[in-house]
């Protein structure tokens, strides 16, 4: 495919409508061709008409259902334009979907939506640039930026071992983590799925070991940053190296940092999970399963979405036969079943009928997340917030981690006239921002507090928010306390929330929330502004307890003692069972 | 910190050009970018988008400006913030200077200052929050603005590009008015040595008049088409003379069949597209010019970057401007400036076109007033004074 060292580049422009014959005067000496594909008006399939040829009188545009024809004969008229690299420009819509199929039929051309693209990707080829470059950018990695910038010291990096095939697996995994390095298996992968997995493992080299220490990776969910705080504490204050992966889903309103980002259709890509698979899980001693969300999902190559309890399950599975030590951590609402929760606490949002739908929804979900990861399998399990314990027997409390920001210094809450009282909820439902908002509106109609709405806050930007109130109310309905009452907390707000008194007895002091639910906001809101020296060393005491629980250090011990020291002999994996903190 | 070169090289086009004239010292770190709805390779769409572009591409935009106000641009963040942090674990970061657009740049800084107190400066060329064009606030305004407040709350300074521009943010955040500063665009001497240009020829009759910048389908094209033809009939200084429009059709380098109609009908008057110049050739274009005609789109808050290069090479300069445009600012002390307000239509046009013409024969003595002026905004001195007054504030 080359001409005197330069590489023959045919370039190919589609147009689906007849107009009028047009031909650049360079065409021949760039090698551009212009075709059309039209039907005539009486005929039912379309034809191709070639460079310089009118179309046929009665021609008419092709349609959308046309295009799958309209590729056929493109795919004809491409093999017969012989060995060199073609770039196809599609000029409009239905070219567009026609040059897709073509795509399909044959990976090695390239189809382009402009001429301006096409006529970049030809003089990348004609360069010397191949098609397979073009076509699979390498995976996002942060090593491989940092190796080509090459900042500090040389930093050594290798290629792990991938090994494809086509063979399918009798357990039906696509992918699995081998002594010899990854398999992949190939079969029933989208060609240019395939062609991005094969782009990854020609280049295959085995690594050798990189020290001692624990290797964590922690992913997929990431809520509300935790993977990456928990990834960081760990960092910070033991020998382990962690990471973070985080999937997050199209449309999510709040993106918090991590290691490895990804959105979903990302993941979606098998080339991408390969990566991961090489990138992060080879290497690593310890893996931490979020919320119940398969990291690469072994066994499904087209992964469904909605529920991957079951892909979590053989992730898990996949991972413990390869020697990692694997531990389930849960957040919340993968395993708090809502009918139980609404018959612990009468506030429950899933005591509402108006939520029935929502309820059914976490229902089945929390059935699956049980039967896949609860019932039968010996890992460790940590949960994030106190309540969970109710829904996760033998569970490990792991705290969250607020940022290093929240702990800054902030003036003295409630020192002022007329309390300033915030309201930030993530979900409306969740918090029951349906009874919080009319009773804190009127408390700032009467002149009582001054009432603050916050919503999509940047994440940085919370700890400020924080600083300029005096009160926060996080939720009154759902129990439990989440990120936002810890950093409250460390910033020294006085927090106001539901915590039912089994989830405060779970400590061995108590949890400097101030209590309220639907019925008694109102009232407790009042107390607080009317005497608001009373609750200023609550206030107080809410950083202290920040502090001990929430800064890092804690979660970094727990993990340190739990999951990341070696089993002793005797003891089993899982903790005990029994509804009180482990810490 | 940028995005990789495929983004350039396949996606959107760039000047790769300039790329072998970044300073040895300076290391660059390229982030990949995931083009999504910029991708042109069909290969890798969806078949839900090669079935259905438009209503994928507008579902995806809107996803993308859920999680941060920029679509488009917006998935880049997540991941060139991780890679800033890696990065300063391996050679600390002591300041970050963050561009935009695009303003997903600005996430890096947060990033690096909140995990690690390094300073940062926003440094804005255009403007996040307003639409500079007509003065009222973006679509995403909403969403912007708890950025830009938290931003804004924690930057050591920001910069923008004209004093109408930062005056209307000292107004809307008078708690960090002596934060935000002017950094004029400037002219880049790398690329453009007035020393060295071909002098202009006085007394020559075969003149050139050349636009040399994008061709926006903001421009007035029409306008300055009739304009051309009305000039050449009026006076003899144009009988042989070519208007050269020298730039980039748009941001994806194609021209609308409305530009297309127009280099069509006004060819025959020798109104010539001749397409881009790299930023590295640039000073041939200005070299072979006897007049230059700037055009600009476009009100009170914007001033362009191509105004400042044309005053710095001491030719003739013939405008069409809106009235307030606050290119005017930097035209206003120009000694050859001869100017024609848009309202004045194409006959006003012809008019400055002509009487820049007769200063390019006739006026040469003002050559050197005129390079003078220009040399004040020179970026290396726009930036010594700036980088002077950050030095100040920081403590490096």
């Amino acid at each position: 495919m080359t001409d005197g060292g330069v590489a023959q580049v045919l370039l190919v422009i589609l147009r689906t409508d007849p107009g009028a014959v047009e031909a650049a005067a360079d065409d021949q000496a760039t090698g551009t061709l212009r075709i059309r594909v039209v039907r005539r008006r009486e005929a039912q399939l379309p034809e191709l008409v070639g460079p310089g040829q009118p179309p046929p009188s009665g021609a008419v545009p092709l349609r959308m259902e046309s295009a799958k024809a309209a590729a056929d004969l493109i795919v004809d008229y491409l093999t017969e334009c012989g060995d060199q690299n073609v770039v196809a420009v599609a000029l409009d819509q239905v070219s567009a979907f026609a040059l897709w199929h073509v795509a399909q039929e044959l990976p090695d051309v390239i189809a382009v939506s402009t001429l301006e693209a096409g006529e970049r990707i030809a003089a990348l080829l004609r360069a010397g640039r191949s098609v397979a470059s073009i076509l699979n950018a390498p995976q996002f990695s942060v090593t491989r930026v940092l190796t080509e910038a090459e900042p500090g010291p040389r930093v050594a990096v290798s290629t792990p071992a991938v090994v494809a095939g086509d063979e399918p697996r009798a357990d039906g995994r696509w992918l699995s983590f081998e002594p010899d390095g990854l398999h992949v298996v190939l079969d029933a992968m989208a060609p240019q799925d395939r062609a991005e997995v094969e782009a990854l493992t020609a280049s295959a080299s085995r690594d050798g070991a990189v020290g001692d220490d624990p290797k964590v990776v922690i992913g997929p969910a990431n809520f509300a940053g935790q993977g990456w705080a928990w990834a960081r504490a760990l960092n910070a204050h033991t020998r382990a190296q962690a990471v973070n992966l985080a999937v997050r889903t199209d449309g999510s309103r709040i993106v918090f940092r991590s290691t490895l980002p990804l959105t979903v259709s990302e993941w979606d890509r098998p080339a991408v999970r390969v990566a991961i698979a090489a990138d992060l899980l080879e290497r690593s001693t310890h893996v931490l399963l979020e919320a119940a969300r398969p990291l690469v999902a072994v066994d499904a190559v087209a992964p469904a979405h909605g529920d991957g309890a079951e892909s979590a399950r053989r992730d898990v599975e996949a991972l413990l036969a390869a020697g990692k030590q694997v531990a389930l951590l849960f957040h919340g609402s993968e395993v708090r079943d809502p009918a139980a929760h609404a018959s612990l606490d009468a506030w429950s949002p899933f005591g509402n009928p108006a939520n029935d739908g929502l309820s059914g929804i976490l229902a089945a979900r929390v059935g699956n997340v049980r039967k896949a990861l609860l019932r039968d399998l010996d890992v460790l399990r940590y949960v994030s917030t106190l309540d969970l314990f109710d829904y996760v027997p033998g569970a490990i409390w792991l705290p969250v981690v607020v940022d290093r920001a929240s702990f800054a210094p902030t003036p003295e809450a409630l020192r002022g006239p007329i309390p300033v009282v915030g309201h930030a909820p993530t979900s409306s439902v969740l918090k029951g921002s349906r009874w919080i908002d009319p009773v804190l509106e009127k408390l700032d109609s009467e002149g009582v507090i001054r009432y603050r709405r916050f919503q999509a806050l940047p994440p940085g930007a919370v700890p400020r928010m924080l600083r300029d109130v005096d009160v926060l109310v996080d939720q009154v309905v759902l129990g439990n306390p989440g990120v936002l009452a810890a950093q409250a907390m460390a910033a020294g707000r006085l927090v106001v929330s539901h915590l039912p008194e089994s989830v405060r007895r779970r400590l061995p002091e108590p949890i400097p929330v101030v209590e309220a639910n639907p019925s008694t906001l109102e009232e407790v809101m009042r107390a607080i502004a009317s005497a608001p020296a009373l609750y200023a060393a609550t206030a107080a005491a809410g950083r202290q307890f920040a502090q001990k629980y929430h800064d890092g250090r804690a979660s970094a011990d727990i993990l340190a003692a739990t999951f990341l020291a070696p089993p002793a002999a005797g003891v089993p994996v899982s903790a005990p069972a029994g509804g009180a903190a482990r810490w | 910190m940028t995005a990789d070169l495929d983004t350039f090289a396949i996606a959107v086009g760039g000047d790769e050009s300039l790329l072998t004239r970044v300073h040895p010292d300076v290391r660059v770190v390229r982030v990949p970018m995931s083009q999504d709805v910029r991708d042109p390779v069909i290969n890798r769409w969806p078949i839900e988008r090669a079935e259905n572009q438009r209503p994928w591409t507008q579902t995806v935009l809107e996803e993308q400006a859920e999680a941060f106000p920029e679509p488009v641009y917006a998935p880049w963040g997540p991941r060139a913030e991780s890679v800033a942090l890696a990065l300063h674990a391996i050679d600390p970061v002591d300041l970050t200077l963050a561009t935009g657009n695009p303003y997903v740049d600005f996430t890096v800084a947060l990033a690096l200052h909140q995990e690690h107190d390094v300073p940062f400066v926003l440094d804005d060329r255009d403007s996040w929050i307003l639409d500079v064009y007509t003065g009222d606030l973006m679509p995403l305004a909403d969403r912007i603005r708890p950025w830009l407040d938290y931003a804004l709350d924690v930057a050591t300074e920001m910069w923008f590009v004209n004093p109408p521009i930062a005056d209307w943010h000292r107004r809307e955040y008078p708690q960090h008015a002596t934060k935000i500063r002017v950094v004029e665009n400037g002219w880049d001497s790398t690329f453009l040595q007035p020393e060295n240009l071909t002098a202009a020829t006085p007394g020559r009759r075969s003149l050139v008049v050349s636009y040399i910048g994008t061709i926006n389908s903001g421009l007035p094209l029409e306008m300055i088409g009739d304009a051309w033809r009305i000039a050449r009939r009026r006076s003899a200084l144009f009988s042989s003379s070519e208007l050269r429009m020298v730039g980039h059709f748009g941001h994806a380098g194609s021209m609308t069949p409305e530009q297309v109609r127009i280099r069509r009908e006004y060819g025959p008057d020798r109104m010539l597209f001749v397409g881009r110049q790299p930023k590295e050739r640039i000073a041939e274009a200005y070299s072979q010019a006897d007049v230059l005609l700037f055009a600009k789109e476009g009100s009170g808050l914007v001033t362009s970057g191509k105004v400042y290069e044309y005053i710095a090479t001491g030719r003739p300069i013939v405008s069409a401007l809106a009235p307030s445009h606050d290119a005017r600012r930097v035209l206003s002390g120009y000694p050859r400036w001869h100017d024609a307000s848009l309202e004045s239509g194409p006959s006003g046009l012809a008019d400055a076109m002509i009487a820049a013409a007769s200063d390019a024969v006739e006026r040469g003595d003002l050559e050197d007033a005129a390079l003078e002026y220009g040399t004040g905004f020179r970026r290396d001195a726009v930036l010594a004074r700036a980088i002077d007054r950050l030095e100040q504030r920081l403590p490096l």
